[in-house]
């Protein structure tokens, strides 16, 4: 038997309060507890980016937190995007330049491009470049999701 | 790549953490999870117990007296790098961190985390020994203040206890000193393959060696600090006596190993570039000054 415990969080504004076992990583809580099948799960080792979520408006590896650090959370996951209208654009971005061919890898990006846009810094196609690279992409050999980027983040003000 | 069975339990102060660290065996003590999680999942690692000690504010700090700077086992990288304070007296760790994987990661991550997984080529490590740190950790009973001489063991092996828990990390204010750091690896974010960070101390005159200090990771067992050529770098002009490094001196204090990353020659001679090429970069770095 393994070890349960009592989960309350919020996920894209909606609140649950659950019983997970321990050991249950949260982005396994996401897919299979939750339903919401968006957030990807690639290596589950913290490197391919893919399983990437907000937890409280910072983008964290969903394989490498247990469900349980959840509780008291507010999290978001991909399928907030279609909520507001600055994610929206977001995904039209994508739409528009063809950012993505297969998609596992379009979560992951989505998240971190969503956190450079709120964050109040004006970013360098360099820094654009190095903040995407935590993301692994195996098809589109990356051009198309940095001029995505770039055009979503060209209108951020300056600090 | 799923971990095995554990119980959770969740501290929200560290009376609380302590008493269960106390109390119980085959523990993990889980704060950014960055470097555990991976290991879990890969079940390297399968404690019985996991103590989340994410909510223990009093962890979470930088603050400052007249001698040090102090630094709570619970700040993120990311909340580091924006640290006015830490940016003010060393500029070095801000900089240092953003070698530190990826954003999301850096989000993530602690200095705590960091320093107890005691990766010798990982920053934070890197960082304490070249501040010659004090780590101040503590168990139910007592407190104990291990300078970071004595802390790092091995791959992956501190001299922490079992039952023990890394409060915050103390590094000494220096006054008027340049600095540079860089570190190799073969794709950004990953980790280094050689790392190298320098502190040259300077006397009034902002031209004489004081005191040098040169760290380097990746090509041993811990983070090794190259002794011999800090000596023979004090009393020397920055400006025209840098050339007294020798490569011996360098070959002789570390010990690379063959890996997946490279050669022993290769690391050696990385080694050697990035000693030399910081030892100019630092010379002509802005000094930090009067910040005491």
């Amino acid at each position: 038997m393994s070890h349960e415990i009592q989960l309350k969080t919020t996920v894209n504004g909606i609140e649950y309060d659950l019983t997970v076992p321990a050991r249950l990583l949260a982005s396994d809580f996401l897919r299979d507890n939750l339903n919401l099948t968006g957030t990807h799960v690639g290596c589950e080792h913290g490197i391919c980016g893919s399983c990437t979520i907000k937890i409280d408006g910072l983008t964290a590896r969903s394989c490498l937190k247990f469900a349980v650090q959840l509780d008291g959370k507010k999290v978001e996951t991909v399928e907030s995007f279609k909520k507001k209208p600055e994610t929206r654009n977001i995904l039209e971005k994508f739409k528009a330049h063809h950012s993505l061919q297969c998609g596992f890898c379009t979560p992951g990006f989505l998240m971190i491009i969503d956190e450079l846009l709120k964050s109040k810094i004006k970013f360098s196609e360099n820094e654009i470049r190095e903040a995407l690279s935590g993301n692994l992409c195996r098809c589109t050999g990356y051009e198309n999701i940095i001029k995505a980027a770039n055009e979503i983040l060209a209108h951020k003000g300056i600090k | 790549m799923k971990p095995s069975d554990f119980k959770y339990f969740k501290a929200n102060s560290l009376e609380r953490a302590l008493d269960i660290l106390n109390s119980e065996e085959n523990i993990k003590i889980i704060a950014g999870g960055q470097s555990l999680v991976p290991i879990m999942n890969f079940r390297l690692g399968q404690p019985d117990i996991l103590l989340d000690i994410n909510d223990i504010k009093d962890l979470n700090f930088v603050s400052e007296s007249s001698s040090s700077l102090e630094i709570g086992s619970l700040l993120t990288h990311t909340n580091a790098i924006n640290s006015n304070l830490i940016k003010l007296f060393f500029p070095i760790i801000s900089y240092a961190l953003k070698y530190v994987a990826h954003q999301t990661i850096r989000n993530q991550g602690t200095i705590g985390g960091s320093i107890v997984n005691a990766d010798p080529s990982s920053e934070w490590p890197l960082l304490i020994s070249l501040l010659n740190a004090t780590i101040n950790v503590r168990n139910k009973f007592k407190k104990r203040e291990i300078l970071v001489n004595d802390f790092f063991d091995s791959h992956f092996v501190t001299n922490i206890e079992d039952d023990e828990i890394v409060i915050s990390v103390s590094l000494p204010k220096i006054n008027k000193y340049c600095w540079a750091f860089e570190e190799h690896s073969s794709r950004k974010g990953d980790f280094a393959i050689v790392e190298t960070g320098i502190i040259l101390e300077l006397e009034d005159n902002c031209e004489t060696i004081k005191n040098a200090r040169i760290a380097i990771g990746g090509v041993d067992e811990k983070i090794i600090r190259l002794e011999k050529i800090e000596k023979k770098l004090t009393g020397k002009n920055i400006y025209q006596d840098l050339s007294i490094y020798k490569k011996l001196d360098l070959f002789e204090a570390i010990n690379p190993v063959n890996d997946n990353h490279g050669s022993v020659d290769y690391k050696n001679y990385l080694s050697d570039s990035l000693l030399k090429k910081l030892l100019k970069k630092c010379v002509y770095s802005r000094v930090i000054s009067n910040v005491t």
